[in-house]
């Protein structure tokens, strides 16, 4: 009994460590997520000029340290009385459009299906892999069939989903947890990583904004530390 | 390197932020409407590691052929294709299989750059907004609501400032009467376009001459009495490039046969290279003077059938003549010269046709003294300004010679769907019971030649003499591409950014969309419920429902009816029937024709749970074959073998009994001197036609491209990368078919050209830019582009670099008001800035 207080007691920082990073983690996919899911809202801008800085691990990675100074220079511009100027958020907005949405030139189409095959198509077998994996987790796009399920925001809501239930499984010292990283650490590797680099690059080398080339080197200098930070977690 | 779990304990997060984990529980963290979803572990298990399923696959566009196509489809992801395997393959029972085009359906229809949601243009407001921005404005994504508000309200503001006359509803080739027309009808009527596209002066042509009522496209032999041709002459037809699917296959059984082939065409074909013993380059716009070069031959060297001459046709010599008619004008003397003083001898006609008097002689020679022999033509040679002459030549050239109504034997534009199988039908789809929505200003119809000056000038022809004058504000495209596809784009282009609102709906960023305000994604027929299309005359295919609906794209049925809610428009106009019942209706009334030719029987049996299964109402039914083998199998070929009684060819009855079975025209019989067709062509009111056939040089043909130094004559052809302009956006197709301009090696030779230079092209009517195709395969000062090229303006520069025909050809109205595409002449140069391949053109993405 004393022994297994003991124990607990032994293991209890390292398991506070442990949340706090899956916190970090679930805190950097969410930015990243609605970055690239859908257009940018007046809510998501000024939330993004507050709180950019805090986006973990720059000293770890000169892409992220990069990627904050681009999007801070971009969301600084302003007065911060008046919050994201119009002007601002329509050249945003239509940067967006025009990478992720059109018009003529798809520059960087956020489909892994999309950079998977040079003919750029949707809905391929990479789709339904990452359904598969989706799937496990009783995970499907609320745009079912509509929308592919490779889109960069629905993947990387899914790493974010995952973090949830890591978080909540340790927390819970529910020992599975550590197949719930080795899953994240599979989806990284056969599917973000394998097409994110390019992404990120044609986003850097398209964007007309300082805050979307941010954000994409924050994207790709993130995912690769992300690694890092599960086979940490694996070694706890 | 710090450990990151260490990093973690020590890195701060404001709590106003994003929600990370701060928010605790997992329901409240989806991402709004885009994200993932919980399902239940039941849905999960059933979708997961699913099997895939076979399913006809619809191939559904105007490419002159009609294939068997089939998806391999795992829940919304078509993983490959296939074609016809339903049975094994024979020359007799052949299976119905796809070109490069058709396989890659899954790359268009799937393709990144599909319209996924409605836009509307930046600056766009009611009353245009910025209208000079159309084309090169930003974009910005609407929800559908706001779309069809938009839609309402301008139909609205148009309507009661200009009238419904200021609606433009430009249908395509084969799109009269669909949706955007239906909900325009029922709310007042819209002004319209017309003249065909496809098929040059036949149609009027073909059908006054001979009094039956339709163009010719499906006149001449079967495929199995095409055997029966001792030498068939492919005049300006290339089907191994137009008619993709079996008619090539089906000719050269002929060839195996024995007939020996002669191919007319300023280019040595894909058709010529495969079928040709002999190819006679001929120029543009000037097979008239060929054909009466050939009829000089012919006559005065005594090889006239006299007998047929005499028994089925009138006006080739005085002395057959109809009454009133002025003896002068017959035919014959035209062509002797008696009274013109100019004899069409084959030296007269080598000087603008380009073929030596020499082999003129002998090609007449050799088809007058060789029976059977059929004239087989495509819609080409006659896709020419004021070309009526040439078809109703080529007919009379073939009465001359008796070659018509045998087996074997005939005179035809056998193209398109119908090309190597002329005849009817024999299975056929019932109608989908849908009636039609009349325009109430039905009199509002502006040929092609003249739609993009109606709009820029307000003003077209109605009839001979009759000028209307016309305001135009709002330009509805779908469906057909027009601005691309018609002559005169370059106007096109200018008459769009005059207008106050221009809308299209589409899969793609087409040049339609790409000028409008408002674009509307639509579904594809991958995405429909399914439905019959028809193709040669033995088959019918039944494709079904492929994948979901895209994004947000809906059928274009879905758009109209719900604009007409917003109109007070009776929906029950616009859409009186279910897609569902629609299709029952079809599959319910399809017939398939006995095999002894006596008549038509049902083709389907359906019984009360097949009718369910399709959501519909309606009565079981006996037929040759079972709905749900239909089903499974995707398509009905009706059985043949050679000398069954379904072989056909045209005019046999005609032949047998000329005074019994006399034709429907005013004589009874093939109207060498036609009355009608010159009293039509008047009426219609561009051009003039003289009862007989002569050499009237057509506008912008051989001799105008002399005057003025335009010196080389283009023909646009048919293209393997598309159908017309369908598929020109799938990168597969661009990197195997590259866009190429051809020219003769002697001309570029001349103008220090090489292979694979850019060059620019300049018409009388606008600019673009390719790089050549340096070769001795089309004949020298001819030049030739694929029809069909998405519009890509440089508009600094002034040039379109995708080669879009439409730029270069001319908005002009001649004839019957058909299109003249291959009258046309340019000036051809060295071009001195870089043009990357198409291939590597960014698509045209637009979300």
């Amino acid at each position: 009994m004393l022994d297994g207080m003991m124990a607990q007691k032994t293991f209890k920082p390292v398991n506070e460590k442990g949340l706090a990073l899956i916190e970090l983690r679930a805190y950097a996919y969410d930015v990243l997520r609605r970055t690239f899911a859908s257009e940018p809202s007046q809510e998501y801008l000024g939330l993004m000029k507050d709180t950019i800085d805090q986006f973990p691990f720059s000293s770890e990675s000169e892409y992220i340290l990069k990627g904050i100074e681009a999007v801070k220079k971009s969301l600084d511009q302003l007065d911060r009385s008046v919050g994201i100027s119009k002007d601002v958020s329509e050249e945003l907005l239509w940067d967006y459009t025009r990478m992720f949405i059109g018009p003529d030139q798809l520059v960087a189409p956020p489909w892994e299906s999309a950079y998977a095959n040079e003919d750029k198509l949707l809905f391929q077998k990479e789709t339904l892999a990452v359904r598969e994996a989706y799937l496990k987790y009783l995970f499907l796009p609320v745009q079912f069939q509509q929308e592919a399920d490779d889109h960069i925001g629905l993947e990387l809501d899914f790493m974010y989903q995952l973090c949830l239930i890591l978080y909540e499984k340790m927390k819970s010292g529910d020992l599975s947890y550590a197949e719930v990283l080795e899953d994240q650490k599979s989806f990284l590797q056969q599917h973000l990583l394998t097409w994110v680099d390019r992404f990120g690059k044609d986003v850097v080398n398209n964007s007309a904004t300082d805050f979307y080339k941010g954000m994409a080197n924050i994207l790709t200098g993130y995912l690769s530390l992300d690694q890092r930070a599960i086979e940490e977690l694996l070694a706890i | 390197m710090a450990n990151l779990v260490d990093k973690a304990i020590t890195h701060k997060l404001s709590r106003r932020s994003f929600l990370g984990l701060s928010a605790g529980a997992v329901a409240a963290v989806a991402l709004p409407g885009c994200g993932l979803q919980k399902v239940d572990a039941e849905k999960a298990a059933e979708l997961s590691q699913k099997e895939g399923e076979w399913i006809t696959a619809a191939c559904w566009h105007n490419c002159g052929g009609r294939c068997l196509n089939k998806a391999y489809v795992v829940d919304g992801v078509v993983l490959r294709q296939k074609t016809d395997d339903t049975h094994p393959d024979s020359p007799d029972f052949p299976q119905q299989r796809g070109c490069a085009r058709g396989r890659s359906h899954r790359k268009m229809v799937l393709g990144a750059d599909r319209l996924k949601y409605p836009m509307k243009r930046k600056n766009w407001e009611p009353g245009g907004g910025k209208k000079e921005l159309r084309g090169k404005d930003e974009w910005v994504r609407i929800t559908w609501d706001e779309a069809l508000d938009i839609m309402a309200s301008e139909l609205k503001r148009v309507k009661e400032k200009y009238g419904n006359a200021g609606f433009f509803a430009p249908a395509g080739g084969s799109g009269g009467g669909m949706e955007p027309q239906r909900l325009l009808n029922a709310y007042g009527g819209c002004t319209e376009r017309w003249g065909n596209v496809s098929w040059g002066s036949w149609p009027d042509v073909y059908s006054t001459v001979t009094g039956l009522p339709n163009n010719g496209a499906s006149s001449g032999n079967d495929r199995f009495r095409l055997r029966d041709s001792k030498l068939i002459i492919l005049w300006g037809a290339n089907p191994a490039q137009s008619s993709q699917g079996l008619p090539t296959y089906n000719y050269l059984q002929a060839k195996k046969a024995g007939a020996k082939f002669i191919v007319i065409d300023p280019l040595y074909t894909e058709s010529a290279r495969t079928l040709g013993d002999e190819w006679i380059p001929v120029r543009p716009a000037t097979d008239t003077t060929l054909l009466l070069g050939m009829a000089h031959h012919i006559i005065t060297n005594n090889l006239l059938d006299q007998k047929f001459l005499d028994n089925c046709t009138i006006g080739f010599d005085a002395d057959h003549m109809p009454e009133g008619a002025d003896p002068k004008e017959n035919f014959k003397d035209y062509v002797l010269g008696t009274y013109d003083g100019t004899p069409k001898t084959a030296e007269w006609a080598s000087k603008i046709c380009g073929v030596s008097a020499e082999i003129i002689q002998k090609f007449a020679q050799e088809y007058a003294t060789t029976k059977p022999a059929a004239i087989i033509s495509g819609g080409a040679p006659a896709r020419i300004n004021n070309g009526e002459h040439l078809p109703h030549a080529m007919m009379t050239l073939a009465y001359m010679t008796g070659n018509v109504g045998i087996p074997g034997a005939g005179v035809s534009p056998n193209m398109h769907n119908s090309a190597t199988n002329a005849g009817p039908a024999l299975v056929q789809p019932g109608g989908n019971g849908i009636p039609k929505v009349n325009n109430p200003i039905a009199q509002n119809r502006i040929n092609s030649g003249e739609m993009w000056d109606a709009v820029l000038n307000g003003q077209f022809t109605e009839s001979k003499g009759k000028k209307i004058d016309v305001n135009i504000q709002m330009i509805w495209n779908w469906f057909s591409h027009t601005l691309n596809q018609r002559a005169g784009a370059t106007r096109g282009i200018e008459a769009h950014k005059k207008v106050e609102f221009a809308v299209a709906q589409n899969l793609f960023l087409t040049t339609d969309a790409r000028y409008s305000d408002l674009v509307l994604p639509v579904t594809s027929q991958w995405e429909r419920l399914g439905g019959l299309l028809t193709g040669n005359r033995e088959i019918l295919i039944y494709h079904t429902q492929v994948i979901k609906p895209l994004f947000e794209a809906k059928s274009d049925m879905w758009i109209v009816t719900e604009i007409a809610k917003r109109l007070g428009v009776d929906t029950k106009i616009v859409n009186p029937i279910s897609e569902e019942q629609q299709l029952y209706n079809a599959i319910a009334g399809a017939k398939v024709i006995k095999a002894d030719g006596s008549d038509y029987e049902k083709l389907v049996t359906m019984t009360a749970e097949d009718i369910q299964e399709l959501g519909a109402k309606g009565t079981p039914q006996t037929g040759r074959i079972s709905y749900q083998e239909f089903k499974e199998k995707g398509i009905y070929q009706v059985p043949r073998s050679r000398g069954d009684k379904l072989e056909f060819t045209s005019f046999e009855d005609f032949l047998a009994d000329p005074v019994g079975k006399k034709l429907a025209t005013p004589s009874g019989k093939f109207e060498i001197y036609c009355d009608s067709l010159s009293k039509k062509i008047e009426k219609i009111g561009f051009s003039t036609k003289s009862p007989i056939p002569k050499y009237d040089p057509p506008l912008e043909g051989y001799e105008d491209g002399l005057k003025d130094g335009y010196n080389f004559q283009i023909v646009t052809i048919h293209y393997y990368r598309r159908s017309h302009s369908t598929l020109d956006n799938v990168p597969w197709l661009r990197e195997a078919f590259p866009q190429e301009f051809w020219m003769n090696a002697s001309d570029a030779a001349n103008l220090g050209i090489k292979n694979n230079d850019i060059v620019k092209v300049t018409s009388r009517h606008g600019t673009v830019i390719r790089p050549a195709y340096v070769t001795e395969r089309i004949m020298p000062g001819v030049v030739a582009l694929g029809e069909g090229a998405w519009v890509e303006m440089d508009e600094q520069a002034g040039v379109d670099k995708a080669g879009s025909t439409g730029i270069l050809n001319g908005h002009i109205a001649t004839g019957q008001g058909h299109s003249g595409y291959n009258s046309c002449n340019v000036k051809v140069e060295k071009y001195d800035k870089p043009l990357e391949p198409d291939v590597k053109w960014p698509q045209r993405i637009i979300f």
